[in-house]
């Protein structure tokens, strides 16, 4: 009897002990940035690096594919497309619930959608998603429509004239190039185990004009189907996102 | 005692029986087109077979006018889209709108309503007319007593809103409902989607055109509801009218109205938010050769400063060509949406 007790009481101690870790929610915080200032649209007040006045009327683009990364290498994903609207604060957290419990260091994700999952009907057919529309005859042959990755539009002002000129910047497959690029942070290690973590990443708006390539305005109209210009937006998005504080609260 | 108990037992089951049971109103099942955007925020939900048919006799009564001359349907024909093929409508007393009756199709999918996007639901938008001076020009109070005297209307609202009482917010909810199932998904372009239909060349030069960068009609009249639901610009005046202005007081949005979906385009002349343009060539012309520059013109009007996209007269007749396969006539001759009188 007295051995059936102690047995009980060890089973009771050791169950204890060994709680199952528990998955957790992880949130990215993204914060739309020109000049260290918190992006205005409709505000003719930016100076580009090419030298003109501009303004950002619109800005819409997708983060997909969302991999957070463990200590040992273990990729947790969420393979799906975020739509990201600058007038919209609801779609600038992006809430991975669900998250498997273990340590992590590591954050992906892709800017735009992949060349994989760039196809027909991958996003739900919203209004908005429907409006992100990349024509089937801007793909390669036989493919078939797909998404823009992003639509960045304003206005700028030509410092010579004065006059007020229109620029688009809309990134995509041209030709079916995956033109998408994938975005990587090293992070403190922390733990997924019933809690929440919030990483704030700061997107400076105005990279896409300077780095590496400085970007006039001027020189590009029509870019869809000009694959040099998505070669910039390319090489410059790589310093656009960058990661700001971790947040870790228990649930 | 045992008599007493069995009477009054019997009697209870006699009250019971006769006490009325609450109607049931029948859900109608809204299917989703074929690749069109899914409906968002339960939009689909509530509507019901009684609702849609108060609804549609609202929509066609000139009981909703101040004297009794003019119902929704007057401004608003199945046959032209249910738009007016009049530039600017007339109000029962001869007054004359400034704006081009909007097409009613798809609205389902829409978050804002009236070329300025003034109303922010279906119900809410239906309340207005009644009461525009310039329009039916009635008191909602009037028009609520006048049906709530009508019999047909007592039994149809009873029908639809058991044991609610009649009122304005019930009359506008029914007439969205009607609106609701106005769905336009069956043209030459959704047979093209299912394979039921085969363009000719000249509609494919015209496709061409139109997911082209250079005339670029698809950024703003997107989607299978081709219209991105939002307010441009499209470089109509060098001083543009205020538009979504006088909605937001943001001087950004003047000159921007709703952008109109291209949906039964042959049957919804004149165009614009002024109906400035009778025929779709004139449409062509513009965009051709017609814009003018303002301030607030919209950035995908990139050809703005040099008039337009300059197309030949080729490209319009295939442009055209293209536009028209967005006709539904099913839609337009459906009886299902035509007056129950």
């Amino acid at each position: 009897m007295k051995n059936f007790l102690g047995l009980l009481l060890t089973t009771v101690v050791l169950m204890a002990c060994n709680k199952k870790p528990e998955a957790g929610n992880f949130t990215l915080n993204l914060s739309h940035e020109v000049d260290g200032e918190r992006l205005a649209l409709d505000n003719m007040r930016y100076s580009s690096p090419a030298g003109h006045t501009y303004e950002i009327t619109k800005l819409w683009y997708y983060l997909s594919d969302i991999r957070l990364i463990e200590t040992d290498g273990t990729i947790q994903n969420a393979a799906e497309g975020f739509l990201v609207k600058a007038e919209d604060t609801n779609t600038q957290s992006i809430s991975l619930n669900d998250v498997a419990a273990g340590n992590y260091n590591k954050i992906q994700f892709q800017f735009g959608i992949s060349k994989a999952n760039n196809v027909e009907d991958y996003l739900v057919a919203t209004v908005d998603n429907q409006s992100m529309f990349w024509p089937e005859q801007m793909e390669a042959e036989g493919e078939k429509g797909d998404y823009h990755y992003m639509k960045l539009e304003g206005n700028y002002d030509s410092l010579k004239t004065g006059k007020l000129n229109p620029y688009i910047v809309h990134s995509g497959p041209t030709n079916g190039a995956d033109n998408s690029f994938i975005i990587e942070f090293p992070l403190e290690e922390f733990e997924i185990n019933n809690n929440s973590a919030e990483l704030n990443i700061k997107v400076n708006l105005k990279e896409w004009l300077q780095n590496p390539t400085v970007y006039d305005f001027k020189d590009w109209k029509m870019v869809m189907m000009n694959q040099n210009a998505q070669n910039i937006y390319k090489a410059n998005g790589q310093s656009v996102f960058s990661a700001g504080q971790l947040t870790i609260s228990e649930e | 005692m045992k008599n007493s108990f069995i009477i009054l037992f019997l009697l209870s089951f006699v009250f019971s029986s006769c006490k009325k049971d609450k109607k049931q109103t029948t859900a109608y099942t809204l299917l989703q087109p074929y690749k069109f955007p899914v409906f968002e925020n339960d939009v689909e939900k509530g509507i019901t077979e009684e609702g849609i048919a108060l609804g549609r006799r609202l929509f066609y009564d000139p009981i909703l006018s101040g004297d009794g001359t003019m119902a929704c349907a007057t401004c608003h024909k199945q046959e032209d889209g249910f738009s007016d093929k009049r530039q600017f409508s007339i109000g029962i007393d001869g007054s004359v709108g400034k704006l081009q009756a909007m097409p009613i199709m798809n609205l389902i999918w829409n978050e804002d309503f009236f070329w300025n996007g003034r109303s922010k639901s279906l119900e809410n938008q239906a309340l207005e007319p009644v009461e525009n001076p310039i329009e039916m020009k009635a008191h909602w109070n009037i028009v609520i007593d006048k049906i709530k005297d009508d019999k047909v209307y007592q039994e149809m609202f009873d029908d639809a809103f058991p044991e609610q009482e009649i009122t304005k917010e019930l009359a506008v909810d029914a007439i969205a409902q009607f609106e609701k199932i106005l769905i336009s998904s069956n043209s030459k372009f959704d047979k093209l989607l299912i394979g039921e239909y085969a363009m000719t060349e000249q509609e494919q030069r015209g496709r061409a055109l139109f997911f082209s960068e250079e005339a670029d009609c698809f950024h703003c009249h997107t989607g299978n509801l081709m219209t991105d639901l939002s307010f441009h610009n499209n470089g109509l005046d060098a001083n543009p009218k205020p538009g979504l202005e006088t909605v937001t007081n943001n001087e950004n949005d003047k000159g921007k109205f709703k952008t109109p979906s291209l949906r039964n385009l042959a049957a919804t002349a004149p165009y614009m938010h002024d109906g400035r343009f009778a025929t779709l060539d004139e449409v062509l012309d513009f965009y051709s050769s017609g814009v003018q520059v303002s301030p607030t013109i919209d950035e995908l009007m990139k050809q703005g400063t040099n008039g337009g996209v300059q197309l030949t007269e080729q490209e319009k007749e295939d442009l055209k060509a293209y536009l028209l396969l967005f006709n539904d006539p099913n839609f337009l001759t459906n009886p299902a949406f035509a007056s129950p009188f």
